[in-house]
């Protein structure tokens, strides 16, 4: 009985029986449901109202639903077999019945994960789970056994948020704050460092924190721009939530840093990590109310800053009556988080810091000043402090342009609240990455490929000439200038015989000369070329301002002494123009500076000495606006003799007219202005005309300044097997001859500056020695700025006396095109008084010069005629009639 | 002739007796002549002592003070020349030669009367021609000459061409057999004396043989065995399994002398010398300076991170940040480190080293302490007084040098060792200076069958240069770079040749001479002895064979460029 009445379509499938026949069940109906009971009066039969039309719908078509569903599962033998040919049995062994339940097991954990994720039923709902499966608890029953256990809690309990950027309606501060979020963030920027690519297919990350752990280092730059292009919601919190993005990021990069080094916390305690490349840059002026709690970057000059103090970053309290630490602390910016009651004792009472366990990290705090340069008019630079913690301290001092990226804060100062009358806070910026604006070259950043390449630069034969050459490559002409420059720059050897008495090392130049022969604009060239100088002029600068001033500083209200610019320019060089407006009190400040190179203080109490090994390279202009050649130097230009001394080259620059030499100025300068015009195509920049007229290839000048660089370091020449006699000698001639005709006196400083001459020069080359060159290379360099110096009817005089000395190294071709201008010169002006006229062309003839040659022994003139420079200045060798023509 | 009971043969027969001990100038000469200078003292033995550079200066040592002197000691000198050619000397004077420099000299090692080797059996003298070999004697040559001339006179006439011929034959027979014989004989010295190495060293066999037998051993004595030993692995005389089976044998002394019951009781005082045997890091002098000084300096960690080229420096950066050893900590001198740091060091260096490819880090040592002041290990030893050696003071003499180095090895002038260490730290930086300078401006120069590079004379530190240990070291560790650096697999297999400027005012130049670099180590037979020598004779060179290790001659300056000429081509 219950057989066949309990063929209810709900009850759970079991195997299939037979079941009643079709008749039977027409005849009770489908609302027979309870199994029968015999006795109780059957009911009416309904089937005339109800059945026929389902008799008719059962005899159509299949039965899905209803009495039939048994039939679905009667036993067809044909049909309940597997096709044999579409198994694979013979392809897979049989699995130990361990092992296949171990495979079953994980197939049902991972299902059981995946169905987790995506939100649907468990499985165990629908169908029995079997005793061996492991039951996977209830999320509250799981933390409390892992929290009796005291495990770490599973990363994957809480489900990965793949949409961080809905952030709920919460603020941005509070989304990030909550723990799924920041779970997500952590894991998202480790995924990042770990895995960023760049274009060129560098692993970027993990080359930085190798550099980073290579020197112990601990903040890891990231650039903004890379983190939004690969991870765009971390980019669009950051700016918003800075504090606490922040405190995320250095977590995970701490975990990543850990994971390539795994025993660097020895060494660093914390890896910082600062941005660089904000996108966006604000002016110090425009920084209002809503950048507060923001990332920010500006820009500005630092004025001042504070020493480095300590600031507490955790605390640790003793309880006074039990003796108990309390802590640890974490400060907090804002506000002084002080405990409230000790939990051994229960005492209210006064806590005392603990000086051993507290931890204090570095704190100093600075002032920006916006760049003059980039005031609207008309407006002085408004100020803004910043405050730099751990390794940011003392990375920049005063008088650098720096650009600071940071959070906008705001701080509670009392003071202000009472005098505003209400809440008022002051600003400050959390500095998180400081970049100095001009702190690209360091030795320390040289590659061996810039070292190789300044070496093999070194072992060219003309890397002299090609290096005056190279000095101020848009200014025409003037090559004892740049001659000396280089020099300069270059520098000889200081030294300190017996720890007592220095010697300097550096060269000083002064130029003086007509005006409009771009004096100043060599002092620019140097300024941009040398690794430090300071530019100053001589109405601009006082006595103080160019050596030291003693100031009241603000924090700690006492008497500070602060750098002046010859101070500033310690080891470099430091760059005077309008040398002889200067006030003569102020320059005889100098004068200490200059042979003594320390200066001396004493005011405000404080009595000290400083450094100040800085070459001076200064621009004078004579009495009267035009150098006179009749008079002495000392005559010409405003200065005293003490202060000339001191100067190892003193050039002289005078305009002379000479029609050649001025048409090729002007094309000159003509050519480079259409040239180096803004909008002009790059690709035209050349300037082959100076170089190829004295045969020397130009440097580029970033490889010129990491030679310098290079030079000033390692090389330090020693002086050995000199030639004494011929110095010796040619310093009594000297004098003998400066004694005869009255000009400025030689003296020892003389020979010291030959000397430091010759050893820059030797630097130049790379040498670890000086040699017969170098040597002559001084001397005559020594010889041309004393007889620049003398009156004009001694110079000739002099001139032969010393021709021997001044002939050195001047290619012979250079002599030789100036003796022939002389001949001309003479030529023409004879032939201006006799005629009354200029004439168009000047014929001299081949004989003249050759005896003039013979003279400063040349010999051989046939190189001469057909070389460049002949043909530049508009010489013409004719052979036949021997003959040389200019045509002006 | 070779001794075998030092002390029946050699001591007892000294004992009562005025002896002249010629020392050579090296580490394990002087460790040796402090051994022998010990036993002497103790039993009351006259002894004259003189230090020689070179075998000039032997003979002029022996001219001076060989009067009624009978007994002669040579310590490291002497083993490779004929001794009786050379000195002249008397018939009835002894010599007692105890040298590592081998091969050993044939006549030597067959004279009966004069001349005794103190040395030890086993080294392989399995290559010591026989004596019929090499040696003739001059009689037989007459008889059988005579004989034929006999036969000639005597016989009639009748039988006398048949004798003739026979005789003749006879006579052409021999002459060809002498012919033979010599160019065997040629052979087999060529052969015998083609390569020079080195044993033993004499320190260690001096304190085995001799004190060890005698029981009149010290720590003091063993340990300046040790010092001896240690000095020939340094230089590179002797290979590294040698190295190791040696230090096995002095191992057994160490724990009989320093057997850990003394300390327990205290029989033996604090402050007594105590050895200990341990695995030591193959950092020179990395005690007495800076872990990163020491990485930056040493042979092996320096080439294998090419710490001359910024990336080499920066690898040793990173190597230091996966030890975890803060640059900071790691610039502090040793001695002043954190406790924590220094005790773990070397677990440290032993985990990281194999992910930077420095599988040989560690080589068995000795360390020796006095009392509670610092320890030393026995390489520290060598550097220092091979420093005080050959220290570039130009006012001291060689003599007044040697005094020194010797003083320095006593315990109570422990200072002198100070001095000796700081020298050796200017002289290990002046190394490395000279190797980068070479290698950046590319001065190692593959000159066909070698490779040859030289110091010149403006560069700074050259007075360090001008000795031959010193050299020798440079000239190691320029072959090591070289052979890191360069990309060609045939210059790795190539030996060197290196010369620096000797004195300026004679103008001579040092040369040494190399062997190359086969399996992880430089090899230590040497063949540039033989080359040298011939090339010079070819060349008619002004050179100086002097120095007791052929492979190092005087050479004048102008004649340098030809006598390289001469070597490449008897070698290629």
């Amino acid at each position: 009985m219950a057989d066949h009445s309990s063929s209810e379509p709900f009850s759970a499938p079991t195997s299939p029986r037979d079941r009643p026949e079709q008749s039977e069940r027409s005849e009770r109906g489908l609302f027979s449901s309870s199994p029968g009971r015999s006795d109780l009066p059957p009911f009416e039969d309904e089937s005339e109202l109800l059945g026929e039309e389902r008799e008719e719908e059962e005899e159509d078509g299949e039965e899905l639903f209803g009495d039939r569903l048994e039939q679905d599962y009667r036993p067809i033998p044909a049909l309940d077999v597997y096709d044999p040919d579409a198994l694979d049995d013979d392809e897979y062994d049989d699995l130990a019945p361990d092992v296949r339940a171990e495979v079953e097991r994980k197939l049902r954990k991972r299902d059981r994960d995946e169905a987790l994720a995506t939100g649907r039923m468990r499985r165990g709902l629908l169908y029995d789970e079997s005793d061996e499966e492991e039951d996977r608890p209830s999320r509250r029953r799981r933390v409390a056994e892992r929290a009796a256990e005291g495990i770490e809690e599973d990363e994957e309990m809480l489900e990965s948020i793949e949409n961080l950027e809905d952030m709920k309606g919460h603020s941005v501060r509070e989304w990030v704050s909550m723990a799924g979020p920041r779970l997500e963030i952590y894991n998202r920027f480790k995924n990042f460092l770990r895995s960023f690519v760049d274009d060129k297919g560098h692993n970027l990350y993990r080359e930085k924190i190798r550099q980073m752990c290579e020197s112990n280092k601990e903040s890891l730059v990231i650039d903004y721009n890379m983190l939004a292009s690969e991870e765009q919601v971390l980019a669009y919190f950051l700016p918003e939530a800075p504090a606490e993005m922040l405190k995320i990021f250095d977590e995970a990069a701490k975990e990543v840093v850990l994971s390539m080094f795994p025993n660097y916390d020895r060494i660093a305690k914390e890896i910082h990590v600062r941005i660089a490349e904000l996108p966006l840059v604000e002016e110090l002026r425009s920084l209002r109310q809503l950048h507060l709690n923001q990332l920010i970057r500006t820009g500005g000059v630092v004025t001042s800053s504070t020493g480095i103090l300590p600031q507490l970053s955790m605390i640790k309290y003793d309880c006074v009556k039990c003796n108990f630490i309390l802590g640890p602390f974490q400060q907090n910016q804002n506000q002084e988080v002080k405990p409230g009651s000790c939990p051994e004792c229960q005492s209210p009472g006064p806590f005392e810091i603990n000086m051993e366990q507290t931890i204090y990290q570095n704190y100093q705090r600075i002032t920006i000043q916006e760049s003059p340069g980039k005031v609207s008019a008309g407006r002085l630079p408004r100020s803004k402090d910043a405050i730099l913690l751990a390794d940011l301290v003392d990375c920049c001092k005063p008088g650098d342009e720096i650009e600071l990226t940071g959070t906008y804060h705001n701080n509670y100062d009392g003071s202000l609240n009472t005098s505003n009358g209400f809440p008022v806070f002051a600003t400050v910026i959390e500095a998180n990455h400081i970049v100095k604006k001009d702190d690209k070259m360091a030795v320390g950043t040289m590659t061996d490929e810039d070292v190789k390449a300044i070496i093999a630069l070194s072992k060219d034969e003309r890397i002299g000439e090609r290096i005056f050459a190279s000095c101020g490559p848009s200014i025409y002409g003037h090559e004892d200038i740049k001659r000396a420059i280089a020099l300069s720059m270059f520098g000889g050897e200081p030294k300190n015989p017996g720890q007592k008495h220095k010697v300097r090392g550096d060269i000083n130049i002064l130029i003086c000369g007509d005006p409009g022969t771009a004096k100043s604009q060599f002092l620019k060239y140097v300024e941009k070329t040398a690794s430090r100088c300071v530019f100053t002029t001589g109405q601009g600068a006082s006595a103080v301002g160019l050596t030291a001033y003693v100031q009241r500083n603000p924090v700690s209200k006492e008497w500070t002494l602060e750098a002046g610019a010859l101070v500033l320019a310690d080891k470099g060089v430091c760059l005077i123009d309008e040398f002889d407006k200067m006030n003569d009190s102020d320059r005889t400040s100098i004068h200490e500076a200059m042979e003594q190179q320390s200066i001396s203080i004493s005011k405000a109490g404080i009595v000290t000495s400083l450094q100040a090994r800085c070459s001076i390279i200064a621009a004078a202009n004579p009495i009267g606006g035009r150098y006179n050649p009749s008079l002495t130097f000392s005559e010409n230009v405003d200065l005293t003799e003490p202060i000339l001394s001191r100067f190892d080259i003193l050039c002289v620059v005078r305009d002379t007219v000479d029609p050649v030499e001025d048409e090729l100025l002007a094309r000159f300068v003509v050519d480079s202005h259409v040239k180096h015009h803004p909008s002009s195509d790059p690709s035209d920049k050349e300037l082959p005309t100076l170089g190829a007229l004295y045969g020397a290839e130009l440097i580029p000048q970033d490889l010129l300044k990491k030679y310098l660089i290079y030079a000033k370091d390692k090389v330090h020449p020693k002086l050995h097997q000199m030639d004494q006699d011929k110095i010796a000698k040619m310093y009594s001639d000297l004098r003998r001859e400066s004694m005869a005709t009255g000009s400025i006196p030689i003296t020892v400083r003389h020979i010291e500056s030959m000397i430091r001459m010759a050893e820059a020069h030797a630097k130049m080359h790379l040498r670890g020695h000086v040699n017969e060159d170098d040597v002559n290379m001084a001397i005559r360099v020594m010889l041309e700025s004393f007889i620049d110096t003398q009156k004009f009817s001694v110079m000739r005089s002099m001139r032969k006396n010393f021709s021997r000395y001044l002939g050195f190294r001047r290619d012979n071709n250079e002599l030789l095109l100036f003796v022939l201008k002389q001949l001309v010169q003479e030529h023409s002006s004879f032939h201006r008084t006799r005629h009354g006229a200029d004439q168009e062309y000047v014929e001299i003839s081949e004989k003249d010069l050759a005896e003039k040659a013979r003279q400063i022994n040349i010999h051989n003139l046939v190189g001469f005629y057909e070389s460049e420079i002949f043909r530049a200045h508009k010489f013409t060798h004719d052979a036949r009639k021997k003959l040389i023509i200019q045509t002006l | 002739m070779f001794i075998t009971d030092f002390k029946k043969e050699f001591y007892d027969v000294v004992l009562h007796q005025r002896v002249l001990v010629l020392v050579a100038l090296d580490v394990d000469a002087i460790c040796a002549c402090r051994i022998l200078q010990n036993m002497f003292q103790c039993d009351h033995v006259q002894y004259t002592l003189v230090p020689v550079s070179g075998r000039q200066d032997l003979e002029k040592a022996y001219l001076e003070h060989s009067e009624q002197i009978e007994y002669v000691v040579l310590i490291n000198c002497g083993a490779n020349i004929d001794i009786l050619d050379t000195l002249q000397p008397e018939e009835n004077v002894q010599f007692y030669i105890c040298d590592s420099h081998r091969p050993i000299d044939l006549v030597n090692i067959y004279n009966e009367t004069q001349i005794k080797l103190l040395m030890k059996k086993e080294d392989d003298f399995s290559n010591i021609p026989d004596y019929e070999k090499v040696f003739r004697d001059e009689e037989s040559d007459d008889e059988d000459r005579d004989s034929g001339n006999e036969s000639d006179g005597s016989a009639p006439s009748g039988k006398r061409r048949r004798l003739d011929e026979d005789a003749l034959e006879q006579q052409i027979e021999k002459r060809r057999k002498l012919r033979m014989w010599e160019e065997e004989r040629q052979d087999i010295l060529f052969r015998y004396e083609e390569f020079s190495f080195h044993g033993t060293s004499s320190a260690l066999v001096l304190f085995e043989e001799l004190s060890w037998k005698m029981s009149k051993d010290t720590s003091e004595l063993l340990w300046l065995a040790i010092v001896g030993l240690s000095s020939q692995i340094v230089i590179g005389k002797i290979e590294r399994d040698k190295y190791v089976s040696d230090v096995d044998e002095l191992n057994r002394h160490v724990s009989r002398h320093n057997h850990p019951l003394n300390d327990q009781d205290m029989a033996v005082s604090v402050d007594c010398l105590r050895i200990a045997f341990n695995r030591e890091l193959r950092l020179s002098l990395y005690r007495h300076w800076s872990i990163f000084d020491s990485l930056f300096h040493s042979v092996y960690t320096a080439c294998s991170f090419k710490v001359w080229t910024m990336k080499g420096k920066k690898k040793l950066h990173e190597f230091l940040a996966d030890m975890g050893l803060p640059l900071v900590e790691s610039k502090q001198k040793y001695t002043s480190m954190d406790m924590a740091l220094r005790e773990n060091l070397t677990d440290w260096i032993n985990k990281s080293a194999e992910k930077y490819g420095l599988d040989d880090m560690f080589h068995p040592s000795f360390q020796a302490q006095y009392g509670f002041k610092n320890k030393f290990c026995a390489t520290d030893f060598v550097y220092a007084v091979g420093a005080v050696l050959e220290s570039a003071d130009k006012n001291k003499s060689d003599e007044q040098k040697f005094l020194q180095a010797f003083d320095c090895l006593k315990r109570s002038n422990l200072d002198l060792l100070e001095i000796g260490l700081d020298t050796a730290k200017k002289q290990m930086t002046a190394i490395l200076e000279q190797v980068r300078t070479l290698l950046d401006m590319n001065q190692v120069i593959c000159a066909g069958p070698f490779l040859y590079a030289y110091v010149q004379s403006g560069s700074p530190d050259v007075q360090f240069f001008s000795r031959p240990i010193c050299l020798i070291l440079l000239a190691r560790f320029t072959l090591e770079a070289y052979i890191n650096v360069s990309k060609s697999k045939r210059a790795k297999t190539l030996p060197l040749v290196m010369s620096a400027p000797m004195d300026l005012e004679r103008g001579t130049s040092i040369v040494v001479g190399i062997p190359p670099k086969r399996e992880q180590e430089i090899l230590t037979k040497n063949f540039f002895g033989r080359a040298f020598e011939q090339a010079s004779e070819k060349t008619n060179c002004r050179t100086l064979l002097d120095n007791f290790d052929s492979s190092i001659i005087e050479i004048k300056t102008e004649d340098r460029s030809k006598f390289f000429d001469a070597l490449i081509s008897l070698l290629s």
